[in-house]
């Protein structure tokens, strides 16, 4: 990997592989998570999304491939700087929230004590008092499972399904949480959810993953210009198509995603008369429609559903 | 290490588990002493003659037959394993340990941590059974039996069986670091080391001597050196390779789970 090109990289894998048995749970995955961004990991069950998050995390060693870690290939080193919740949060239900983390910040070498009730002062979670962890919602230990990822002030966190069991206001509580931290501490993230519609609301870059193998990488933005509304025509002659489009009509803002397919954005209200004006100079017209997709249903159609 | 030994001190400080086998082994050695004063008492009235001729042997009994029930018969280290399972097996099950994987620390220093502490923990439940065998005992008894021999009898066979319950420990961890699930690591360490492993083993020397072989492996198994301890008088070549023993499954056993750990998935 090029040194100036991996700088500004959190994460970058190259054939990153996991062989279990006969089954390939990642395939030669090469991701790439920028700095400051807020990465959804997307795929379904099974996809490979936690075993890939496993690896970089170091839980589980990879059978072929790389991996570096802000920019660096000692990955060992870098993994100090990670915070992961990777399925469920490991808690101990017999202690208190405060005794959890205080597990923890023995374990991590944090001096300052104070850490554990900024923590839980933080994730919201200062007011459980004794209660054991046994005894919490499935939100509250989601949070705290959050908790124990921050503890060690981390510049880039790992979250597998964090908002999985919480109530509407809760996923709502976590996702400006995390907006938050990203934006003020400059800490960047990997999501994987479920929830597509929620993880589409603070993600910066998108990762989708499918029988084990990362098939699209994109960002925010891109994601809106393939996700906006448009009329999808499905033609015989694309390059005589293309020129009345430009020369006739004056409209500039189409693609071509594929050899028949021609993409247009704007006079969407003009369908009609733009496959009317595209007859007359003897193109077939196989399929035309009016396309555009809300997010989910993008995602679903790229994850395979 | 250091940090790590901090944090599993402070789990082991705050575990239920401890606590309750800590419990249990001083109720277990008062309900010894209970059963053992009903069946003197019993020896005052009549009985039939079985019964009386169990009782005349039990008026024989002292303070350190009490200590070879509690260690010898596994009754002691049976609370000590179940402390061990959970404490252990906690946290896979949990999935806590994954936050203490990939955090600066190699994972042989996660198990070893992990491991010392356990050994801490098993080896004060231990000290904890043995006092309470010695006040219930002095309580029970008086202070007659307290003579210099039965202090250097009290002493060599205590830390015999703890030198013992290192070995046994480091087994039982490494059982249940690969076992990872609760039901199957007490099942295996409660069945599968402590009650059957003896006859089973004793089962291949028999085996053994009719292929025509002039040893046994049962007297290198650890749970055996843990029954076959004299409670007085230990002889030398006993403590010596009752110690090699122990000491051998010790390493065998860390070394296995260290390995094991580093290896393997989480």
């Amino acid at each position: 990997m090029k040194q100036e090109e991996s700088g500004k990289y959190v994460l970058r894998t190259e054939n990153l592989t996991k062989i279990y048995g006969s089954q390939r749970a990642v395939n030669a995955v090469n991701m790439h998570v920028k700095k400051g961004d807020i990465y959804g990991f997307i795929g379904k069950n099974g996809a490979g999304k936690s075993t890939l998050m496993k690896m970089v995390a170091g839980l589980v060693a990879p059978d072929e491939g790389k991996i570096e870690l802000f920019g660096s290939s000692d990955i060992e080193k870098q993994r100090i700087r990670i915070g992961s919740l990777i399925e469920a949060p490991g808690l101990y239900h017999g202690m208190t929230a405060k005794e959890n983390l205080e597990v923890y910040r023995r374990a991590y070498g944090i001096t300052d004590r104070n850490v554990v009730n900024d923590t839980l002062d933080l994730i919201g979670l200062k007011d459980t008092g004794k209660k054991k962890v046994g005894k919490f919602s499935m939100g509250m230990k989601q949070r705290l499972g959050i908790a124990i990822a921050l503890l060690k002030s981390p510049d880039f966190l790992i979250l597998d399904e964090p908002i999985n069991g919480l109530d509407p206001m809760g996923i709502h509580e976590i996702r400006d949480f995390l907006t938050t931290l990203n934006r003020e501490k400059n800490i960047t993230m990997i999501i994987s959810s479920h929830i597509l519609g929620e993880l589409s609301k603070i993600a910066t870059a998108y990762g989708i993953i499918r029988n084990g193998e990362l098939v699209d990488e994109f960002s925010a933005k891109e994601l809106s210009v393939r996700c906006r509304r448009c009329q999808k025509l499905v033609v015989d002659q694309v390059e005589r198509a293309v020129n009345i489009l430009e020369e006739e009509l004056q409209i500039k803002e189409f693609d071509v995603p594929e050899a028949s397919v021609i993409r247009i954005y704007e006079h969407l209200d003009d369908a009609k008369e733009i496959n009317h004006r595209l007859m007359l100079a003897g193109i077939e017209i196989k399929e035309s429609y009016l396309a555009g997709q809300d997010l989910e249903s993008y995602f679903m159609e790229r994850i395979g559903d | 290490m250091i940090n790590l030994l901090h944090s599993e001190l402070y789990k082991l400080r705050k575990s239920k588990s401890y606590k309750v086998a800590a419990v249990l082994s001083v109720l277990f050695v008062l309900f010894t002493y209970a059963l053992f004063g009903i069946m003197q008492n019993m020896g005052t009235g009549s009985g039939n003659p079985g019964t009386m001729e169990i009782v005349q042997k039990l008026s024989g009994i002292g303070i350190m037959d009490i200590m070879k029930q509690m260690f010898a018969n596994c009754n002691a280290i049976i609370f000590a394993t179940i402390f061990m399972c959970i404490f252990v097996i906690n946290d896979y099950s949990s999935g806590a340990i994954k936050n203490f994987v990939g955090k600066g620390y190699r994972r042989e220093e996660v198990y070893l941590a992990k491991f010392f502490v356990t050994e801490l923990g098993a080896v004060t439940l231990y000290l904890l059974v043995a006092v309470s065998v010695l006040v219930v005992g002095i309580a029970y008894f008086g202070t007659e039996q307290l003579t210099g021999a039965f202090w250097t009898d009290f002493g060599n066979y205590l830390t015999m069986q703890i030198l013992y319950l290192t070995g046994y420990t480091a087994i039982n961890v490494f059982v249940c670091a690969m076992a990872r699930n609760m039901a199957s690591g007490v099942l295996i360490s409660v069945l599968g080391i402590m009650m059957f492993s003896g006859p089973i083993l004793n089962g291949l020397d028999y085996f053994l001597g009719f292929l025509g072989a002039d040893f046994g492996i049962s007297q290198y198994w650890i749970m055996s050196v843990i029954s076959n301890c004299p409670v007085a008088d230990i002889p030398s070549g006993f403590i010596v390779q009752s110690g090699i023993v122990a000491g051998g499954w010790l390493v065998a056993a860390m070394t296995g789970g260290m390995i094991l750990f580093s290896k393997r998935d989480i």
